[in-house]
């Protein structure tokens, strides 16, 4: 519970900042993009595909990355010179059931609620903001972005949420658990598990585009 | 029950251990001995962080697997280790948590006991007021009275304690009064202590080395 406190509502307003630039900025160039190329009908697509099916649980992974995954890589780097997964082990308790996998779980999870939550005020707030400055009736953009939503949208969203989440959990503990006990690997355990869930992260992303890619919309 | 048939044991070329055969099987058993006495060592062989070089450790007849970690893990999980130098607690949980935790993933089953057990040994303890600090809030004595505490949420079936305590220290007071209380229990105490403090425990068997 601390850990999900700590990784999705504590990382909350940073997140809804961030959301709402987000979806300013994709609106904007989208519309700009779509003027150049009398494309418009696509604009909500592409708010929907760019923010809900890859910024939204990107963005996310990378907040959570540096928050949760470095506090992680750390603290179980620190557990272990502190002769505290020793300790356990004496106890009979494994430290992947006590330590790492409520970690994982926590995270996972966090991450999932934080993917959902960061792309519904970032369309949100691209379409308020739209409305503002541009002077689109809002009832149009509204109904416009819920037409271009798909259910696989949300369920890919979903799937990136849970899966960057695990991963990044996986991998800082990882990193942390596996140092020498001197306090001179904790630095090199977290920026080690920085790079490496980044690039993990990046990876699944690119295995799950080519997975639900659609080509029929080369056609179009 | 634990026994050590035959153990010797050589590191660094000495000779620590030569034929040396334990079983305990009686509620309390008291080992006087020296300093020296590589306690350490002997309480690694116990745990199975070691592998003695001849002899096996048993655990009801059934030998410590070194190469099978979850086995390792579930034979440790019978044995409550209490010794100065091994004091440890969870850097980031204050001491009730530290105790909770530790009596909730021992006691998944029997949850609601968990905590009535708890506040139980804090008051034998009197550690009332440790509750709400951080171990590194703690003096070492109030850190070994919490980790104490913590052995006994464990339910042992056998508890190893070495007694680095003077006889006149208050926690030497608490532990004693404790065990006694414990002995009853289904609890095997193996105690390492000095001769002053083997008038405390009314032994049934007693070894020196």
């Amino acid at each position: 519970m601390r850990q999900f406190y700590f990784t999705a509502v504590m990382a909350t307003l940073f997140a809804s900042i961030l959301s709402i630039f987000l979806g300013a900025v994709t609106i904007f160039e989208s519309l700009t993009f779509s003027s150049h190329f009398g494309v418009s009908e696509f604009v909500s697509r592409i708010l929907v595909v760019i923010i809900i099916r890859e910024l939204g649980p990107l963005f996310i992974a990378l907040i959570i990355i540096g928050r949760s995954g470095t506090a992680i890589a750390t603290e179980l780097g620190n557990m272990k010179v502190n002769g505290e997964i020793d300790f356990l082990e004496d106890q009979g308790v494994d430290p992947i059931d006590f330590i790492v996998l409520p970690r994982v779980i926590s995270v996972a999870l966090a991450t999932f609620s934080l993917a959902i939550y960061f792309s519904f005020i970032a369309v949100l707030g691209g379409v308020f903001v739209s409305h503002i400055v541009l002077s689109i009736p809002l009832s149009d953009l509204i109904h416009e972005v819920l037409n271009a939503l798909y259910i696989n949208d949300i369920i890919i969203n979903m799937a990136k949420g849970i899966l960057f989440g695990g991963t990044i959990a996986v991998v800082s503990a990882f990193n942390g658990l596996s140092i020498k006990r001197s306090s001179i690997y904790v630095p090199q355990a977290t920026t080690k598990s920085v790079v490496e869930a980044i690039m993990i992260c990046f990876l699944i992303d690119g295995i799950i585009a080519i997975l639900t890619f659609d080509s029929s919309m080369l056609e179009i | 029950m634990i026994s050590l048939k035959n153990i010797t044991h050589i590191e660094n070329d000495d000779k620590i251990f030569h034929n040396f055969s334990l079983h305990i099987s009686h509620p309390l058993v008291f080992i006087e001995c020296k300093h020296h006495a590589k306690k350490e060592l002997f309480l690694d062989l116990i745990l199975g962080k070691k592998k003695p070089t001849e002899g096996t450790i048993q655990s009801n007849n059934t030998s410590i697997l070194y190469d099978h970690y979850k086995s390792l893990l579930a034979y440790r999980k019978h044995l409550a280790v209490f010794s100065e130098e091994r004091v440890s607690l969870l850097s980031n949980l204050n001491a009730y948590e530290n105790i909770i935790i530790f009596g909730e993933y021992f006691y998944k089953a029997r949850q609601n006991n968990v905590y009535a057990e708890a506040m139980n040994y804090v008051r034998k303890c009197k550690v009332e007021n440790l509750l709400t600090k951080l171990p590194y809030e703690m003096s070492h004595d109030e850190q070994c009275l919490v980790y104490f505490i913590m052995m006994l949420m464990k339910h042992p079936k056998v508890f190893i304690i070495d007694f680095e305590f003077s006889k006149l220290h208050l926690s030497t007071n608490i532990i004693t009064g404790i065990i006694t209380e414990k002995e009853t229990q289904r609890c095997s105490f193996i105690i390492f202590g000095n001769s002053e403090l083997r008038k405390e425990f009314h032994t049934k068997e007693e070894y020196s080395f």
